[in-house]
């Protein structure tokens, strides 16, 4: 009943294990394996590839098939040890680390970060988290403003409004009803009212985006306003139409959970989003690395379960060095 | 007792999967060789195992990742829009081929037997008659195990790891 540890070997014998005991009934395995698959989309790999490799070679001409009558003739004293197996471990293969510093980019990100810190002015109070930290603040009239990592905001609440902007970062609104003095929440490109709500606020390089959880707000933009419902997520850009899109209220702010949850993102927007939340280890993603995309379920302070994942891919090569993990692509090698 | 495919199955939800891994299978033998196509379908089956609360998968996990990943070939067959995960030389090559004209299948079909002829023969000997024991004269593991006055344990332990090398290898010299 028990199966020995899958963990120590390639993904590839794992998943020739797994259809070998599903195919020959092992019914119980079966929520076993859907967890499984659920773990990793390399694990998805390599059961679709094993599944096609052992159907081609059912159906293959039994021309083609290497002559053993030899070896059946004479099997006893001609096992073939283990060492003479030609199989290549698919393992991590750390390789020599290049020094390539973008100090520059560092230095400049760091530089644009530090802009941010406006003039601290008369009437407004400064809230902030540092790198990894998140903090829930009850306002002066009662809302929530929970702040996620690396993020900053100003409040100011007077008897006609209640203003907030959002510096840097990002932070979900849980907003107590006061049809007197409207709730704002402001960014540079984008006002956001609410009507009685939650609403996430994520304030990246690029663009605004927000996501409404409950309720509604309206949205106020160089381009015009609108309004927004529960389940929907505007991305607001300099220049740019705002783009709305339906999105899982569930998966909205899960960094309160401390989840990042990617659905097919590249890989320089993943590497980002984990250094929002972790100094060590800065994750930096070169070439065509960038734009590969990946999906997944991951806990803010692991970055580690991204390396290993990253690491099972043979076309990337995951390089260490003093805190800082450099992705990038391995040319093929012929074998 | 270890028998051939078709006898295996086990309820309707597998022989539903079975007609959608007709398009999978000929997905997989086409793209294996490119290493990027594999990953972007994996990637895409992951995404909606993900989204799935459905018992299906819990019952039925094998039938249902099949199906789901019929599901997104056939759908990227059909669509000649570009598809976030595909590029569009791929949508190209796909909608020209799409319509699986029969001299294509032969071919790719006579590629695929070249490569697995040259995989096949570069495996070690105990390695090379485990598969054709299995995969050509249908022998179960038990049965090996006797032929080859081994245990099942060391059968399966290197018909695992033959697998694991054919996938592991080059697919692209030709």
């Amino acid at each position: 009943m028990h199966r020995n540890p899958r963990d120590d070997k390639p993904l590839a014998e794992q998943a020739a294990k797994w259809l070998s005991d599903l195919e020959h009934g092992d019914r119980h395995k079966q929520a076993e394996f859907a967890a499984w698959l659920k773990e990793s989309p390399r694990h998805i790999e390599e059961v679709l590839c094993a599944a096609a490799i052992g159907k081609a070679l059912d159906r293959l001409d039994p021309q083609r098939w290497p002559d053993v009558s030899g070896f059946l003739a004479n099997p006893v004293g001609t096992v073939v040890p283990l060492a003479e197996d030609t199989s290549p471990p698919r393992a991590v293969r750390y390789r020599p680390y290049r020094k390539l510093w973008i100090a520059g980019i560092t230095a400049a990100t760091v530089c644009f970060a530090l802009a941010l810190i406006l003039p601290y002015l008369t009437g407004w109070h400064k809230y902030a988290t540092t790198v990894g930290e998140q903090r829930t603040l009850t306002l002066d009239d009662g809302s929530l403003a929970c702040l996620n990592t690396h993020s900053q905001l100003t409040a100011r609440f007077t008897s006609s409004t209640r203003e907030v902007r959002l510096e840097d970062g990002e932070a979900l609104f849980k907003v107590r009803r006061d049809p007197t003095r409207p709730f704002l929440v402001k960014t540079d490109d984008v006002v956001i009212r609410a009507l009685g709500t939650q609403f996430n606020v994520y304030r990246k390089a690029e663009a605004t985006v927000v996501s409404v959880v409950e309720g509604a707000v309206e949205v106020a933009t160089r381009q015009g306003s609108q309004r927004l419902a529960a389940g929907e997520e505007a991305r607001i850009a300099p220049d740019t139409v705002t783009q709305v899109r339906q999105v899982d209220v569930t998966r909205m702010a899960t960094w309160r959970q401390r989840r990042l949850v990617f659905e097919l993102k590249p890989l320089a927007e993943v590497a980002q989003e984990f250094n929002r939340y972790n100094r060590e280890p800065r994750i930096r993603v070169e070439g065509h690395a960038r734009s590969k995309r990946f999906s997944g379920i991951f806990d803010v302070d692991d970055p580690r379960s991204l390396m290993n994942l990253l690491a099972t891919y043979s076309d990337l090569a995951v390089e260490e060095h003093d805190g800082e993990v450099v992705i990038q692509t391995r040319p093929v090698v012929a074998k | 007792m270890h028998a051939k495919e078709p006898h295996r199955l086990q309820n309707l939800g597998e022989l539903a999967a079975l007609e959608y891994r007709e398009h999978l299978q000929q997905f997989l033998v086409r793209r294996i060789r490119r290493a990027q196509d594999v990953q972007d379908l994996s990637q895409e089956v992951y995404l909606r195992l993900l989204r799935v609360q459905e018992p299906g998968l819990l019952r039925e996990p094998l039938a249902y990742l099949y199906r789901t990943a019929a599901n997104v070939v056939y759908e990227f067959l059909r669509s000649r829009r570009q598809h976030v995960t595909f590029d569009s030389e791929m949508a190209d090559r796909a909608a020209s081929q799409a319509d699986g004209s029969r001299p294509d299948k032969i071919a790719d079909q006579l590629s695929l037997e070249r490569d697995l002829e040259r995989l096949l023969a570069t495996l070690p000997p105990l390695q090379q008659t485990i598969l054709v024991l299995q995969k050509r004269d249908g022998l179960s593991y038990e049965e090996i195990a006797q032929r080859l006055k081994i245990s099942v344990h060391t059968v399966e332990k290197y018909l695992f790891r033959a697998l694991a090398t054919i996938r592991s290898k080059n697919w692209d010299s030709q």
